[in-house]
């Protein structure tokens, strides 16, 4: 009775742990995109965006690992040679002319179309490249549906052609410390001295 | 003895059970073989907009189906719903979170409608599926295989139906009255599909505005005149938008995509 009862509960404990890993499994995608049921402060916050963006370096982070900071916003793509290069230099343009003290809580996220080519070991050399493989700068991927997300929150419309080259938009955001969308740049190569009073203004709020 | 062995059997048919609703997910699911077609919105002007070959649902998403996705996913429920991700109309035919209710358009085998871009969205992930893009979309349903008249013949459907559509009452998803060569059904209804480009950019030497569709009287068939009011009104939405215009159908990249799809 005793080895026949041993032999139930193991049973049970591997079906049951069968069905919990099968239920992971099955809705794994839901922790890392739902749109959860936070506590946010901000109804419209982007921290409430739960998608998971790896750097290259290779870090985890979300929208809402930016709690309490400004973070400048760029979607761009690596093996994009005309534009993206400038709008990555508009970014810079806009962070350098931050005063040290706003720097300080400011972080740039380069967030890429391109989950396919854009590794995170590419985006190392591309921010090796450019020279902006700086601690505040994260050059992220993410899924194909958590990118499209991202862009569709920010409004940057893109399209992927069947050469893989990819048609978009051009936009620099600025998400306050909330997650809230506090002011938006579009265009390429424009002056970004209203987007630097604006990062200096709510910086120092 | 008896305890264990009842005991036994419900946690196996629960395993059975939490097998079987992957599989239920993809039931509806038809291949939708690759090509090319012509577009009123090509990647470069002229040539045709070559298409992978991907899995789509025969039928909408029905406001049955909904209900299941916002029984298991409380944040989407009417209620619930993060302003972020829809406007204020959302599911505002339904009487109330878990009950559709008796309303116009909220019969359990009708398409559901009044969801955002973002809801949609977040169902076809539930259904470790994802939205079709615009082209793949839009390929799909143009596709009468074999039939070099496949879209005028659609496009004479559509005069009929369109003649003597019944607006304020859709049919039952897996009613519709014109279906591609694949068995996908409902793809020219009165309900209109979000796809995940549905606002793409533009190149500067293309527009689609109203001055645009009154030009395309020549040259061009009843097809690309439906086709292209279709485009116009995707372009003019916001991904918030909830109407009674907007449901859609879950698109998979292949049979296991569920499995690829590491989200």
């Amino acid at each position: 009775m005793t080895i026949l009862k041993t032999i139930i509960v193991t049973l049970v404990i591997t079906v049951c742990a069968n069905l919990v890993y099968a239920q992971h499994s099955n809705h794994n995608h839901h922790e890392s995109e739902d749109l959860g049921l936070q506590k946010n402060h901000s109804p419209l916050s982007l921290h409430q965006i739960d998608t998971e963006l790896t750097s290259h370096r290779k870090e985890s982070l979300k929208l809402s690992s930016f709690t309490g900071e400004t973070v400048i916003v760029v979607m761009f793509y690596g093996s994009c040679t005309n534009v993206c290069p400038i709008l990555i230099k508009d970014a810079w343009r806009l962070y350098s002319g931050l005063t040290k003290s706003a720097k300080k809580n400011t972080s740039v996220l380069a967030v890429s179309f391109d989950p396919e080519n854009d590794t995170p070991e590419v985006l190392h050399n591309y921010a090796e490249y450019e020279q902006l493989n700086l601690p505040d700068w994260h050059f992220v991927t993410a899924s194909e549906s958590g990118i499209r997300l991202l862009a569709t929150v920010l409004g940057v419309q893109y399209k992927k052609r069947a050469s893989g080259m990819y048609d978009h938009s051009n936009a620099l955001t600025i998400i306050d410390d909330e997650g809230n969308i506090s002011k938006q740049l579009e265009g390429l190569n424009k002056p970004v001295d209203e987007m630097v009073t604006h990062i200096e203004h709510i910086s120092h709020q | 003895m008896k305890k264990y062995i009842s005991l036994c059997m419900v946690i196996g048919t629960m395993f059975f059970l939490s097998l079987c609703s992957s599989v239920q997910a993809q039931k509806n699911m038809v291949e939708i073989t690759g090509g090319s077609y012509s577009s009123i919105l090509p990647d470069t002007k002229g040539e045709p907009v070559s298409v992978s070959p991907f899995y789509l649902d025969k039928y909408l998403v029905s406001n049955g189906d909904y209900l299941k996705f916002v029984e298991e996913n409380p944040e989407w429920r009417k209620s619930l719903v993060s302003p972020l991700y829809a406007d204020k109309d959302y599911l505002s035919h339904w009487k109330s979170d878990l009950n559709p209710g008796d309303g116009t358009n909220a019969r359990l085998d009708q398409p559901i409608t009044h969801v955002s871009w973002f809801a949609a969205s977040a169902y076809a992930r539930w259904s470790v599926g994802r939205l079709a893009t615009l082209h793949e979309w839009e390929y799909a349903a143009q596709l009468l295989n074999g039939n070099k008249n496949g879209r005028q013949l659609i496009g004479n459907k559509l005069i009929g139906w369109f003649s003597a559509v019944e607006t304020k009452n859709p049919s039952s998803v897996t009613e519709a009255k014109i279906k591609n060569s694949a068995g996908v059904e409902g793809l020219h209804g009165i309900v209109l599909e979000w796809v995940q480009d549905f606002n793409p950019p533009l190149a500067d030497n293309q527009t689609l505005d109203c001055g645009t569709v009154g030009r395309l009287g020549s040259g061009t068939d009843t097809y690309d005149y439906a086709a292209t009011i279709r485009y116009v009104i995707r372009m003019n939405m916001d991904a918030k938008n909830c109407t009674s215009l907007f449901g859609f159908r879950v698109a998979y990249s292949d049979m296991n995509s569920h499995k690829k799809e590491n989200l």
